[in-house]
Protein backbone atom coordinates (compact mmCIF):
# COMPACT_ATOMS: atom_id res chain seq x y z
CA UNK A 1 0.00 0.00 0.00
CA UNK A 2 1.82 3.14 -1.15
CA UNK A 3 1.50 6.22 1.16
CA UNK A 4 -1.11 8.13 -0.88
CA UNK A 5 -3.34 5.13 -0.10
CA UNK A 6 -2.53 5.49 3.40
CA UNK A 7 -3.41 9.43 3.13
CA UNK A 8 -6.35 8.76 1.36
CA UNK A 9 -7.53 6.20 3.78
CA UNK A 10 -6.91 8.43 6.89
CA UNK A 11 -8.58 11.24 5.16
CA UNK A 12 -11.60 9.75 4.29
CA UNK A 13 -11.63 8.00 8.26
CA UNK A 14 -10.85 11.48 9.45
CA UNK A 15 -14.25 12.93 7.46
CA UNK A 16 -16.34 10.07 8.72
CA UNK A 17 -15.14 10.94 12.69
CA UNK A 18 -15.48 14.88 11.83
CA UNK A 19 -18.75 14.14 10.63
CA UNK A 20 -20.14 11.69 13.60
CA UNK A 21 -18.33 14.14 16.24
CA UNK A 22 -20.29 17.25 14.68
CA UNK A 23 -23.23 15.00 15.69
CA UNK A 24 -22.64 14.35 18.87
CA UNK A 25 -22.28 17.85 19.50
CA UNK A 26 -25.41 18.43 18.13
CA UNK A 27 -23.56 21.15 15.81
CA UNK A 28 -25.16 18.93 12.34
CA UNK A 29 -28.85 17.10 12.98
CA UNK A 30 -28.90 13.39 11.95
CA UNK A 31 -31.25 14.01 8.98
CA UNK A 32 -28.55 15.96 7.11
CA UNK A 33 -25.67 13.92 8.59
CA UNK A 34 -26.97 10.56 6.71
CA UNK A 35 -25.61 11.59 3.25
CA UNK A 36 -22.29 13.00 4.51
CA UNK A 37 -21.68 9.75 6.05
CA UNK A 38 -22.11 8.01 3.26
CA UNK A 39 -20.09 9.86 1.17
CA UNK A 40 -17.06 9.27 4.01
CA UNK A 41 -18.01 5.33 3.85
CA UNK A 42 -18.40 5.32 0.35
CA UNK A 43 -14.65 7.12 0.24
CA UNK A 44 -12.95 4.88 2.60
CA UNK A 45 -14.28 1.69 0.29
CA UNK A 46 -12.33 3.30 -2.67
CA UNK A 47 -9.13 4.49 -0.36
CA UNK A 48 -9.00 0.94 0.91
CA UNK A 49 -9.58 -1.23 -2.52
CA UNK A 50 -7.52 0.68 -5.07
CA UNK A 51 -8.53 -1.02 -7.86
CA UNK A 52 -12.12 -0.42 -7.55
CA UNK A 53 -12.20 2.89 -8.94
CA UNK A 54 -10.61 1.88 -12.07
CA UNK A 55 -12.31 -1.15 -12.43
CA UNK A 56 -15.80 0.95 -12.19
CA UNK A 57 -14.36 3.23 -14.86
CA UNK A 58 -13.76 1.14 -17.54
CA UNK A 59 -16.84 -0.53 -16.88
CA UNK A 60 -18.95 2.92 -18.17
CA UNK A 61 -16.39 3.37 -20.91
CA UNK A 62 -13.86 6.24 -18.65
CA UNK A 63 -10.71 5.37 -19.39
CA UNK A 64 -8.75 7.67 -16.09
CA UNK A 65 -10.48 6.39 -13.71
CA UNK A 66 -10.32 9.60 -11.27
CA UNK A 67 -12.35 11.78 -13.82
CA UNK A 68 -14.74 9.28 -12.74
CA UNK A 69 -14.41 10.60 -9.16
CA UNK A 70 -14.36 14.14 -10.05
CA UNK A 71 -17.52 13.69 -12.23
CA UNK A 72 -19.57 12.23 -9.86
CA UNK A 73 -18.40 14.28 -7.21
CA UNK A 74 -18.80 17.60 -9.06
CA UNK A 75 -22.56 16.29 -9.89
CA UNK A 76 -23.30 15.16 -6.31
CA UNK A 77 -22.02 17.98 -4.46
CA UNK A 78 -24.21 19.95 -7.49
CA UNK A 79 -27.84 18.51 -6.04
CA UNK A 80 -26.62 19.17 -2.66
CA UNK A 81 -26.26 22.47 -3.08
CA UNK A 82 -29.63 22.46 -5.01
CA UNK A 83 -31.08 20.84 -1.62
CA UNK A 84 -29.56 23.32 0.48
CA UNK A 85 -30.79 26.12 -1.28
CA UNK A 86 -34.29 24.34 -1.45
CA UNK A 87 -33.86 24.02 2.58
CA UNK A 88 -32.60 27.61 3.38
CA UNK A 89 -35.87 28.80 0.84
CA UNK A 90 -38.08 26.64 3.09
CA UNK A 91 -36.67 27.93 6.42
CA UNK A 92 -36.86 31.81 5.02
CA UNK A 93 -40.55 31.42 4.54
CA UNK A 94 -41.03 29.33 8.38
CA UNK A 95 -38.96 32.34 9.72
CA UNK A 96 -41.30 35.35 8.08
CA UNK A 97 -44.05 33.48 9.00
CA UNK A 98 -42.64 33.03 12.79
CA UNK A 99 -41.48 37.09 12.87
CA UNK A 100 -45.07 37.88 11.52
CA UNK A 101 -47.22 36.16 14.08
CA UNK A 102 -44.63 37.17 16.93
CA UNK A 103 -45.08 40.94 15.71
CA UNK A 104 -49.51 40.34 15.77
CA UNK A 105 -49.06 38.92 19.14
CA UNK A 106 -46.86 41.65 20.94
CA UNK A 107 -49.34 44.01 19.27
CA UNK A 108 -52.08 42.29 20.82
CA UNK A 109 -50.49 42.01 24.45
CA UNK A 110 -49.46 45.43 24.26
CA UNK A 111 -53.33 46.43 23.57
CA UNK A 112 -54.45 44.06 26.46
CA UNK A 113 -51.71 45.66 29.31
CA UNK A 114 -52.65 48.91 28.08
CA UNK A 115 -56.46 48.18 28.76
CA UNK A 116 -57.51 49.54 32.11
CA UNK A 117 -61.40 48.08 33.20
CA UNK A 118 -63.71 50.81 34.63
CA UNK A 119 -63.09 50.09 38.35
CA UNK A 120 -66.08 49.69 39.80
CA UNK A 121 -66.98 52.04 42.08
CA UNK A 122 -67.38 50.72 46.19
CA UNK A 123 -71.13 51.33 46.99
CA UNK A 124 -69.92 52.58 50.40
CA UNK A 125 -67.33 55.17 49.60
CA UNK A 126 -65.15 55.94 52.65
CA UNK A 127 -64.37 58.58 51.66
CA UNK B 1 -73.28 50.32 6.68
CA UNK B 2 -69.60 51.84 6.19
CA UNK B 3 -67.13 49.58 5.50
CA UNK B 4 -64.50 49.14 7.94
CA UNK B 5 -61.12 50.18 6.87
CA UNK B 6 -57.18 49.89 7.95
CA UNK B 7 -54.73 52.05 6.61
CA UNK B 8 -51.45 49.98 6.89
CA UNK B 9 -47.95 52.00 7.16
CA UNK B 10 -45.15 50.32 6.36
CA UNK B 11 -41.99 52.19 8.08
CA UNK B 12 -38.35 50.95 7.71
CA UNK B 13 -36.22 54.08 9.14
CA UNK B 14 -38.24 56.66 8.55
CA UNK B 15 -38.26 59.07 12.23
CA UNK B 16 -38.62 61.55 10.16
CA UNK B 17 -41.57 61.53 8.87
CA UNK B 18 -43.81 58.75 10.39
CA UNK B 19 -45.37 60.97 12.73
CA UNK B 20 -46.39 63.40 10.16
CA UNK B 21 -47.96 60.65 7.88
CA UNK B 22 -49.74 58.59 10.66
CA UNK B 23 -51.24 62.63 11.39
CA UNK B 24 -52.28 63.32 8.43
CA UNK B 25 -54.20 60.11 7.53
CA UNK B 26 -56.49 60.53 10.72
CA UNK B 27 -56.57 64.20 9.37
CA UNK B 28 -57.86 62.94 5.97
CA UNK B 29 -60.82 60.79 8.28
CA UNK B 30 -61.57 60.00 11.33
CA UNK B 31 -63.06 57.28 10.54
CA UNK B 32 -59.47 54.98 9.67
CA UNK B 33 -57.84 52.55 11.67
CA UNK B 34 -54.16 53.10 11.50
CA UNK B 35 -51.68 50.28 11.75
CA UNK B 36 -48.08 51.20 11.45
CA UNK B 37 -45.44 48.05 10.54
CA UNK B 38 -42.04 49.20 11.78
CA UNK B 39 -39.79 46.46 10.32
CA UNK B 40 -36.76 46.29 12.88
CA UNK B 41 -35.72 50.09 12.06
CA UNK B 42 -32.31 51.14 13.07
CA UNK B 43 -33.50 54.57 13.64
CA UNK B 44 -35.77 55.95 16.35
CA UNK B 45 -39.24 54.96 14.61
CA UNK B 46 -40.20 52.58 17.08
CA UNK B 47 -39.92 55.01 20.10
CA UNK B 48 -41.82 57.89 17.90
CA UNK B 49 -44.38 55.58 17.77
CA UNK B 50 -45.16 54.45 21.11
CA UNK B 51 -44.62 57.86 22.47
CA UNK B 52 -47.24 58.92 19.98
CA UNK B 53 -49.71 56.30 21.14
CA UNK B 54 -50.23 54.46 17.65
CA UNK B 55 -51.31 51.36 17.00
CA UNK B 56 -47.99 49.91 15.86
CA UNK B 57 -46.64 46.36 15.20
CA UNK B 58 -42.96 46.27 15.80
CA UNK B 59 -40.98 43.52 13.70
CA UNK B 60 -38.45 41.87 15.48
CA UNK B 61 -36.15 40.98 12.33
CA UNK B 62 -36.48 43.31 9.15
CA UNK B 63 -38.38 41.39 6.55
CA UNK B 64 -38.52 43.90 3.85
CA UNK B 65 -41.49 45.86 2.40
CA UNK B 66 -43.32 42.71 1.70
CA UNK B 67 -43.03 40.40 4.35
CA UNK B 68 -44.15 44.12 6.53
CA UNK B 69 -46.91 44.44 4.35
CA UNK B 70 -48.15 40.82 4.67
CA UNK B 71 -48.05 41.59 8.65
CA UNK B 72 -50.68 43.69 7.93
CA UNK B 73 -52.91 41.59 5.67
CA UNK B 74 -52.93 39.22 8.43
CA UNK B 75 -53.82 41.47 10.94
CA UNK B 76 -56.80 43.24 8.67
CA UNK B 77 -58.06 39.39 8.52
CA UNK B 78 -57.56 38.66 12.52
CA UNK B 79 -59.61 42.05 12.91
CA UNK B 80 -62.77 41.62 10.75
CA UNK B 81 -61.69 44.73 8.08
CA UNK B 82 -63.41 44.97 4.65
CA UNK B 83 -61.20 46.92 3.39
CA UNK B 84 -57.21 47.39 3.98
CA UNK B 85 -54.58 50.34 2.16
CA UNK B 86 -50.50 50.61 2.01
CA UNK B 87 -49.55 53.87 2.90
CA UNK B 88 -46.35 54.14 2.83
CA UNK B 89 -44.42 55.92 5.63
CA UNK B 90 -42.32 58.17 3.98
CA UNK B 91 -45.33 60.49 2.99
CA UNK B 92 -45.29 60.13 -0.77
CA UNK B 93 -48.97 58.79 -0.67
CA UNK B 94 -51.48 61.39 -0.05
CA UNK B 95 -54.31 60.23 2.44
CA UNK B 96 -56.54 62.39 1.10
CA UNK B 97 -56.75 60.32 -2.22
CA UNK B 98 -57.94 57.56 0.17
CA UNK B 99 -61.56 58.75 -0.04
CA UNK B 100 -61.43 59.05 -4.06
CA UNK B 101 -59.87 55.08 -4.04
CA UNK B 102 -62.30 53.93 -1.31
CA UNK B 103 -65.72 55.67 -3.37
CA UNK B 104 -64.04 53.57 -6.81
CA UNK B 105 -63.78 50.48 -4.77
CA UNK B 106 -67.56 50.70 -3.61
CA UNK B 107 -68.81 50.81 -7.50
CA UNK B 108 -68.63 47.27 -6.33
CA UNK B 109 -66.58 45.94 -9.48
CA UNK B 110 -62.70 45.59 -8.87
CA UNK B 111 -60.80 43.92 -5.94
CA UNK B 112 -58.10 46.28 -5.94
CA UNK B 113 -57.46 49.79 -6.95
CA UNK B 114 -54.05 51.14 -7.60
CA UNK B 115 -53.32 54.46 -7.40
CA UNK B 116 -51.13 55.77 -10.09
CA UNK B 117 -48.81 58.82 -9.94
CA UNK B 118 -48.29 61.38 -11.53
CA UNK B 119 -44.43 62.13 -11.72
CA UNK B 120 -43.46 65.56 -9.66
CA UNK B 121 -40.88 67.07 -11.27
CA UNK B 122 -37.34 65.13 -10.68
CA UNK B 123 -34.35 65.75 -12.38
CA UNK B 124 -34.14 64.30 -16.08
CA UNK B 125 -31.70 61.21 -15.68
CA UNK B 126 -33.86 59.78 -12.83
CA UNK B 127 -36.89 60.30 -14.30
CA UNK B 128 -36.21 58.91 -17.46
CA UNK B 129 -34.49 55.75 -15.50
CA UNK B 130 -38.04 55.52 -13.67
CA UNK B 131 -40.26 55.98 -16.60
CA UNK B 132 -37.86 53.28 -18.07
CA UNK B 133 -38.44 51.14 -15.79
CA UNK B 134 -42.45 51.83 -15.09
CA UNK B 135 -43.26 51.86 -18.60
CA UNK B 136 -41.29 47.98 -19.06
CA UNK B 137 -43.58 47.02 -16.20
CA UNK B 138 -46.42 48.31 -18.17
CA UNK B 139 -45.51 46.24 -21.31
CA UNK B 140 -45.31 43.48 -18.94
CA UNK B 141 -48.15 43.45 -17.54
CA UNK B 142 -49.89 44.08 -21.01
CA UNK B 143 -47.78 40.88 -21.65
CA UNK B 144 -48.52 38.58 -19.04
CA UNK B 145 -52.01 39.52 -17.81
CA UNK B 146 -53.93 41.30 -20.81
CA UNK B 147 -54.33 44.50 -18.72
CA UNK B 148 -52.02 47.65 -19.12
CA UNK B 149 -51.29 48.60 -15.61
CA UNK B 150 -49.36 51.56 -16.05
CA UNK B 151 -48.00 52.28 -12.78
CA UNK B 152 -47.24 48.54 -11.98
CA UNK B 153 -44.79 49.40 -9.44
CA UNK B 154 -46.91 52.02 -7.36
CA UNK B 155 -47.92 50.64 -3.66
CA UNK B 156 -50.49 52.94 -2.87
CA UNK B 157 -53.29 50.02 -3.44
CA UNK B 158 -56.36 49.65 -1.63
CA UNK B 159 -57.57 45.89 -1.93
CA UNK B 160 -60.95 44.03 -0.50
CA UNK B 161 -61.67 41.22 1.57
CA UNK B 162 -60.62 38.96 -0.90
CA UNK B 163 -57.02 40.27 -2.10
CA UNK B 164 -56.22 40.78 1.43
CA UNK B 165 -57.45 36.93 2.26
CA UNK B 166 -55.08 36.30 -1.07
CA UNK B 167 -51.96 38.50 -0.07
CA UNK B 168 -52.34 37.19 3.88
CA UNK B 169 -51.02 33.88 2.85
CA UNK B 170 -49.20 34.84 -0.88
CA UNK B 171 -46.65 38.07 -0.96
CA UNK B 172 -43.72 38.50 -1.95
CA UNK B 173 -41.14 39.30 0.80
CA UNK B 174 -38.61 41.89 -1.71
CA UNK B 175 -40.28 43.90 -4.55
CA UNK B 176 -43.78 42.69 -4.50
CA UNK B 177 -45.91 45.21 -6.27
CA UNK B 178 -45.56 44.40 -9.86
CA UNK B 179 -45.08 40.47 -9.20
CA UNK B 180 -48.74 40.55 -7.42
CA UNK B 181 -50.73 41.76 -10.53
CA UNK B 182 -50.05 38.22 -12.16
CA UNK B 183 -51.43 36.16 -9.15
CA UNK B 184 -54.20 38.33 -8.76
CA UNK B 185 -55.07 37.81 -12.85
CA UNK B 186 -54.48 34.08 -12.42
CA UNK B 187 -57.64 34.26 -9.88
CA UNK B 188 -59.50 36.08 -11.47
CA UNK B 189 -59.71 39.60 -9.57
CA UNK B 190 -59.94 42.74 -10.97
CA UNK B 191 -57.27 45.41 -10.97
CA UNK B 192 -58.38 48.89 -11.93
CA UNK B 193 -55.92 52.17 -11.51
CA UNK B 194 -57.11 56.08 -11.01
CA UNK B 195 -54.70 58.85 -10.98
CA UNK B 196 -53.56 60.49 -7.75
CA UNK B 197 -51.51 63.07 -6.68
CA UNK B 198 -48.09 61.57 -5.01
CA UNK B 199 -45.45 63.31 -3.68
CA UNK B 200 -41.56 62.40 -4.73
CA UNK B 201 -39.48 61.17 -2.67
CA UNK B 202 -36.17 62.65 -2.88
CA UNK B 203 -32.78 60.27 -3.70
CA UNK B 204 -30.05 60.36 -5.81
CA UNK B 205 -29.29 57.57 -8.16
CA UNK B 206 -25.64 55.91 -7.67
CA UNK B 207 -23.75 52.95 -9.35
CA UNK B 208 -25.29 50.87 -6.66
CA UNK B 209 -29.04 51.93 -7.10
CA UNK B 210 -28.18 50.61 -10.94
CA UNK B 211 -27.18 47.72 -10.20
CA UNK B 212 -30.19 47.31 -7.82
CA UNK B 213 -32.52 48.58 -10.01
CA UNK B 214 -31.07 45.68 -12.80
CA UNK B 215 -31.40 42.76 -10.17
CA UNK B 216 -34.90 44.14 -9.25
CA UNK B 217 -35.87 44.15 -12.87
CA UNK B 218 -34.14 40.85 -13.63
CA UNK B 219 -35.73 39.54 -10.15
CA UNK B 220 -39.78 40.85 -10.46
CA UNK B 221 -39.61 39.65 -14.04
CA UNK B 222 -38.93 36.25 -13.37
CA UNK B 223 -41.52 36.04 -10.44
CA UNK B 224 -43.77 37.05 -12.47
CA UNK B 225 -43.28 34.81 -15.13
CA UNK B 226 -42.76 31.78 -12.68
CA UNK B 227 -46.47 32.90 -11.11
CA UNK B 228 -47.65 32.71 -14.70
CA UNK B 229 -47.32 29.24 -15.13
CA UNK B 230 -47.57 28.13 -11.10
CA UNK B 231 -50.81 25.80 -10.61
CA UNK B 232 -53.42 28.28 -8.94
Amino acid sequence: MSILHVLGTGASIGLLFVVLELVRRKHLREKYALVWIFVSVGLIGLSLVPGLLDIAAKNIGIIYGPSLLFMVGIFALLILTIMLSVIVSHQTSRIIGLVQQLGLLENRVRKLESYKPAEKKPVDSKK
Amino acid sequence: MRNKLLVIVPAYNEQGSIENVVHRICAASASYDVLVINDCSKDKTAAILREMGANYIDLPLNLGIGGAMQTGYLYAINNGYDFAIQVDGDGQHDPREISKMESRMQEGDVDMVIGSRFIKKTDYNQKFMRMLGINIFSLATRFLIGQSVKDATSGFRLANRKVIEYFAYNYPSDYPEPEVLVGLSRRNLKVVEIPVKMYARESGISSINMMKSAYYMIKVFFAMVIDKIRKV
